[in-house]
This record gives C-alpha cells, structure tokens and sequence, in this order.
C-alpha cells in the first residue's frame, strides 16, 4: 500500500480518501489491529489522510467508535465520519462525499452490507497486477546494485557483510549474522591448523574456502563504508578480514576450552 | 436516516467481547457528553478561522488546489527538513539515522522527501517528524534489512486470521482525479497492519517480538 503511493505522485498530492466498513462479525483480528494501531499510530503512514469514512450496521461497534474518537487528535477528528445505517443509507451518505460506492455493494434479502465479490476479484487482481509491475520495475532499476560482481555498492544488501566497528549494526544485520555462523563452523578447522603446523598454507586454504563459500553460495559481498559510499573489498582484503575473525574466534574459544 | 439511538437493541448486545462480563458500552454514551456529538464536530470546526475551515472542507470533499511544487518552493523545503533532522536528537531521529548509514544517497534523495512534504503540505517541520516517524515504525515492522528497501509483494503476507479471502485494499480512481482507498475487510481499518512480514531466513530482525510472523505453511494450511 505503501509502496504504491510512493510511486504515485497524483495521490502523494491529493491525499486519501479512506472508505472503511466496520461491519459484519467481530473477530479476533479486529482486537489484534486495535492493539497494533496504539503501537503505530495511524499518523505514520507517508500519505495525507484527506477524510475517514467509516460504516457501521452494528451500534455497538458504532458507539464504541464514537467514544473512541473523542481521544483522536483534533484534525483527525475533523476529518472523521461515521457513517451508521443500513447498506443503502451508508451509500447515500457517501453520495454527499462525492464517493460512489454502489457498484461495490449489493442487498442481501437479510439486508447485510456484503461485497459485489465478482466486480472486486477483478479488480483486486488488477490490483495485485499493478503492484507486481511496478515492483518488477523497482528489482529492474535495483539490479546493478544487486550483482555480487559490481564493485560498487549503493546500498548492502541483506546477504552482504557490513565490515567497520559499529557494532550494533554487526549484531543484527542478517548478512553479518550469517558471516559470524559460517566462520562459526570452521573455527574448530582453524584450531586443528593452528595445532597442527604453523604453516599458514593451511590456514589461508581455510580462509579461501570461506570467501569462495560466501560468493558462490550466499551471494555476499564484504563492505566497507568510506565516508558516505560502500566500497566492496576485493579477494584479498576480504580474506584478510576472515583470517583475522577466524583468528579472534579461535581465540575466544580456546580461552573458553580452558576456563 | 436511521438512528442509532432510536433502533438500539436490548443489553445483552452490550457485552463485552474481550470476555468480562461488564458492560462495554454505557448506556450513558448517546447521551449529551458521551460520545462524540455533532455538537463537538460542530465546536471543533468552529475552532478554525473561515478560510481554515473552508480548506479543510475543500480538502475532505477532494476540490482543494494542488500546491505548485516550483524547484525553490522544493530546495527550500527540503533544506529546511534538513535543519529540523539537525535539531532533533539522536534517540528521536536513531531508524532515520540507520536508514542513511545503510544508504547514504537518502540523505540527499528529493523524490523521498516530497512524499513526505507533499502529504503535510510542504509544512517542513510536520514533514519531517512524519518522515523520521514512517522510518521508525518501518524498521520496527520490517527490520533493518527491508529499511532503505520497497516493500514489494512478496514481502507481505496477507493476515490469515481474516475470515474474509477478500481482505485486500485497492486504490481506485475517481472521476475527478481523486484517489480514494478502500479497504474491502470485514473490520479492518489500517492497511499497515493487515499485512504482516513473511517469515525470512535470519529470525529476530524485527524488533518487535510480539509481531506474529505468517509462514508460507500457514498460509497453505
């Protein structure tokens, strides 16, 4: 939802109508959304919110918006309507709004506001189909930056390891958490080359095997800011950084082993 | 019209439906002081002056003008966002801040700020807090990973605890220009929450834990 109005400047500028029903049975996720929407208020969403349509069949979930309105900002307050009645009423109230929903909704012989579900699978398709466009047109433009091969880095992708000192970033980027449980596994390799000869053939054979690893299977890149743009370090710079982790994870470990 | 306080059904539909056998709702709230009147509509409106009032009104019927966007009106803005990020701290101002770190074209990206000029009506200050505010909650819903990125399709998975297979929201064109957005759930108000974020390979990204996250299994199931 979100993402098409960040592509759609007609409606970044004219704002948005919303048009919501509140009808039918009362159910689980309705208390969810409540609870949800006092965690992320509604005023968050990167779009003008021209007015709030709401419709109700049912008083008491009428009521219980009109008490909880009271506790909304004041221009969110303005531009709320609450619309209560039967399918028809609501449609005609809208009319006053400039808001034509009667290809939208039809009468029931028990007089229920339900869906014209045939006219909105077509058009929720089309709407699916819009939104896979457009995402197909932002993947297009973000493929260049996307390739393990490019030397240039726009952005690290999640794959990719943030090499620096900011640790918060290490702990939870999921590239860098990957990064930490690949190494993880050749540690005990590691300590057995340590053990076993100094000759660091062996340790440079492991490190290189973690690089091919991490190309060839994860798709990762090893960034490293440099004021304001990521630059991808090349084979032997990355390897010298997975010697150097190895070398500190070994350590930690054997330190460990001994306590 | 039908009134809701002339067809109001008998007690027992006022029960509570957390459970409690209290009542929800007071009978008290049609009331005078209850619950929001037209009374109180009319008070709040009659807060505006008349060209405040008569925006307002312009804006909610869709007829209100369209601010010229000229490449000063713009610069300006956008340098004045700037100097309001400068003020706030750094608490306030830390998913927005991350943000940039991860890409630092943001900080300079005018298509980004004019989404959020243009939905407070290029009031900078109002911009801006709107601006570090969707940062925030994105990065809390979607994590670190998915800040500087789209939100594509498969991203989200729709919230299958909805009853309806319908619970999709639209876009649809009107007439005269205006977008209108309309959500087809049965109770369903916030777009945002009626997606949630498909279950990824590295877990513990979003830093709200109590997020139910939908898997591709549930979704079959």
């Amino acid at each position: 939802m979100n993402s098409v109005v960040e592509d759609d400047p007609i409606t970044q500028q004219r704002g948005l109508v919303i048009v919501a029903d509140f009808g039918g049975e009362w159910k689980s996720s309705s208390f969810e959304l409540i609870r949800y929407s006092t965690v992320y208020p509604f005023h968050t969403q990167p779009f003008r919110t021209v007015s709030t349509h709401c419709i109700s069949d049912d008083p008491t979930r009428y009521h219980l918006i009109q008490a909880i309105r009271k506790f909304f900002p004041q221009d969110t307050r303005r531009r709320f309507r609450l619309h209560f009645g039967s399918p028809l009423e609501t449609e005609y109230e809208l009319r006053t709004f400039g808001l034509d929903v009667s290809h939208e909704l039809f009468l029931e012989e028990d007089k229920r506001l339900i869906h014209h579900k045939k006219d909105l699978e077509a058009r929720i398709e089309e709407d699916i189909r819009r939104r896979q466009q457009l995402d197909d047109e932002w993947r297009r433009q973000q493929a260049p930056y996307r390739d393990p091969a490019s030397p240039i880095a726009l952005f690290p992708n999640q794959h990719d390891v943030i090499m620096g000192r900011k640790k918060v970033v290490a702990a939870t980027w999921p590239g860098n958490i990957m990064y930490r449980q690949v190494l993880l596994e050749y540690v005990d390799r590691y300590i057995e080359a340590q053990d076993v000869s100094s000759d660091r053939i062996n340790k440079t054979m492991i490190s290189v095997e973690i690089l091919h690893i991490l190309k060839s299977h994860y798709k990762s890149r090893l960034l490293n800011r440099e004021d304001t743009r990521w630059v991808v370090l090349d084979d032997t710079d990355a390897q010298t950084k997975i010697s150097r982790t190895l070398r500190d994870l070994a350590r930690e470990k054997t330190t460990i082993q001994k306590l | 019209m039908l009134s809701p306080t002339e067809e109001l059904p008998g007690s027992a539909c006022f029960c509570n439906p957390w459970g409690s056998s209290k009542p929800l709702i007071s009978k008290d709230v049609h009331q005078e002081g209850g619950g929001y009147t037209d009374a109180d509509l009319a008070a709040d409106m009659n807060v505006l002056s008349f060209a405040e009032r008569q925006a307002m009104v312009e804006d909610i019927h869709g007829v209100l003008d369209v601010i010229e966007e000229t490449t000063e009106l713009v610069a300006q803005s956008i340098e004045e966002m700037k100097q309001v990020l400068g003020r706030m701290n750094s608490q306030q101002r830390e998913a927005w801040d991350r943000a940039v770190f991860l890409r630092p074209a943001l900080a300079d990206d005018q298509r980004f700020h004019l989404i959020f000029l243009r939905a407070r009506r290029f009031q900078a200050y109002e911009a801006t807090v709107l601006m570090v505010s969707y940062m925030r909650v994105k990065r809390d819903l979607w994590g670190d990973d998915l800040l500087i990125h789209r939100i594509t399709w498969d991203d989200v998975s729709v919230l299958i605890c909805s009853s309806s297979e319908y619970d999709v929201e639209t876009i649809v064109p009107s007439e005269e220009g205006r977008r209108y957005f309309r959500n087809h759930s049965d109770a369903d108000l916030f777009p945002f929450f009626s997606y949630q974020r498909r279950e990824r390979r590295y877990s513990g990204m979003g830093r709200i834990g109590s997020l139910k996250v939908v898997t591709d299994q549930d979704e079959v199931s």
